[in-house]
């Protein structure tokens, strides 16, 4: 996916993380290596901690244990990443949290222009290319209020990369959406993914993007890493346990699947996130995005 | 005899004594308030002291506080600057809380998406967060306006002839106390309630902008 020999410096390293709220453990010593430029998505059940993980980068909890490493800066128990760490890293939230007294263009520019001083006119043409790139240009002056909930999340990607973050961590970012609203934000997440040599994390339910998207997936369960491995070897031929009652329990939940129970089950085919979605498929989502404004 | 001229006079001062008092409360509802959600504890202790003894205590004894008590310390106050004092600052206890909760009923993710923005603290609040809480305030900061206005008779007990001061003259001087009283009562009405439909008017304009 993403053919640059990788910096010699991991993005983003885990020892031995440990993070409880109050009583409960969430994460109990996790250890993990994000290559520089790797794409990464982390699969398990509610609870397994995956959320936590990306919070911990992002610097919005405390560690309670461990290490984290980012770009080489080191931050430990009590801390939160520092300021100059969080600057280098873009979250995309389930909800969106778009700035709903924003325009559009505004919840794009307003942190460019306050935090990193762009000159106005400057980061409204980034901006324009942006929402030019998850599709929305005509959306600019638009509220948040007035968007379907797909394209909340678009303008929120935009939102994240117009601070040309290195890390862009993403948690669920389709979990909160109509079905029928997910493809559209897959697919910007994976062009995303294929045209950039930034780090990315997905925490993520689709099994079919993460298997077609990532360089590497991780199977989170009880606050540790299970397992890790590329898309192909986890999805097929896993070796955990764990991991095989988990795909198992997501691909097939009403146990439908025939043979025996432990079956490794297949992820669908690439077509179903990609370009080739059947056509009258995307035109009724269109049709629907622009009755719906 | 006619009781409007006299009474609209001391309307007047009650007014004023509303403005000055407002404009105070305002500026130290906002200090506080926001110094009661900051991340920082040395702050935070001494505005929940402050809220909490200038809402704990009698309105009309911390005027008598200002006025009475504090040139004993050097502090020699006119009794209209002890009168807005007073009220500004026993008010601003009210209007801290409205700041506060209002800030704190703005959804988290708010402060989460500013924070991976790398917003400071202070960009948060001031670009973010107040502007969304804004619209949580308003209603009960009507409220609190309202309550400002009728609040002001009690600087008629430090000698401010205010309306009901000079309700109480003429009620003396003439003995007409049912139409006198009536007359202060209305006249207190009528300036309460343009304030509320200006309230409601912002409100509105608020709730259409986004």
């Amino acid at each position: 996916m993403n053919n640059n020999s990788p910096n010699p410096t991991p993005a983003a390293i885990f020892r031995d993380v440990q993070k409880s709220f109050g009583e409960n453990k969430v994460l109990k010593g996790l250890d993990l290596t994000i290559a520089d430029g790797e794409k990464v998505a982390i699969i398990g059940p509610s609870g397994s901690g995956k959320t936590t993980v990306l919070r911990l980068l992002m610097g919005l909890e405390k560690l309670s244990g461990g290490h984290i490493e980012v770009f080489g800066k080191d931050y430990v128990a009590g801390a939160k990443a520092s300021r100059d760490v969080a600057d280098r890293i873009g979250m995309v939230f389930q909800h969106f949290n778009l700035f709903p007294h924003m325009t559009v263009l505004r919840n794009i520019t307003e942190a460019p222009v306050r935090v990193r001083g762009v000159k106005p006119a400057e980061a409204k043409k980034r901006a324009m290319n942006l929402l030019d790139q998850v599709g929305l240009s005509e959306k600019a002056d638009f509220y948040p209020r007035q968007l379907s909930g797909g394209q909340q999340q678009r303008v929120a990607i935009a939102r994240a990369l117009a601070m040309q973050p290195d890390i862009m961590l993403f948690d669920e970012p389709t979990s909160a959406l109509d079905p029928e609203l997910v493809g559209d934000v897959l697919k910007v997440m994976r062009d995303l993914a294929e045209s950039s040599n930034m780090t990315m994390l997905f925490v993520t339910h689709e099994m079919t993007f993460a298997r077609h998207v990532a360089d590497r997936v991780i199977f989170m369960d009880q606050g540790i890493v299970v397992e890790s491995g590329h898309p192909d070897e986890l999805f097929q031929a896993p070796h955990e346990q764990r991991t095989r009652n988990f795909l198992r329990s997501v691909l097939d939940p009403m146990g439908w699947a025939e043979g025996p129970k432990d079956a490794v089950l297949p992820v669908a085919p690439v077509d179903a996130i990609g370009p080739s979605i059947a056509p009258f498929i995307q035109d009724a989502v269109n049709e629907r995005n622009r009755a719906a404004n | 005899m006619n009781f409007l001229p006299p009474l609209i006079q001391g309307l007047y001062n009650s007014l004023l004594v509303t403005l000055g008092a407002s404009a105070v409360a305002l500026a130290l509802s906002f200090v506080a308030g926001l110094a009661l959600i900051t991340p920082w504890r040395v702050l935070r202790v001494p505005a929940r002291i402050y809220v909490e003894i200038f809402r704990g205590t009698s309105a009309l004894v911390q005027i008598f506080y200002f006025f009475y008590v504090l040139p004993l310390i050097g502090i020699e106050l006119t009794p209209m600057t002890a009168g807005i004092m007073a009220l500004g600052m026993c008010f601003s206890a009210y209007g801290a809380e409205v700041v506060r909760s209002s800030i704190q009923a703005v959804d988290k993710g708010q402060w989460e998406a500013s924070h991976a923005l790398s917003f400071s603290w202070g960009m948060a609040v001031r670009r973010v967060i107040i502007p969304q809480a804004l619209r949580r305030m308003l209603p009960p900061f009507g409220n609190l306006l309202v309550e400002l206005l009728k609040a002001t008779s009690l600087v008629s007990l430090i000698g401010i002839t205010e309306l009901a001061f000079t309700g109480s003259s003429l009620v003396r001087s003439t003995g007409e106390n049912v139409l006198v009283y009536l007359l202060v009562m209305a006249v207190y009405f009528a300036a309460a309630y343009p304030l509320s439909l200006l309230v409601r008017h912002f409100e509105r304009r608020m709730t259409k902008a986004w």
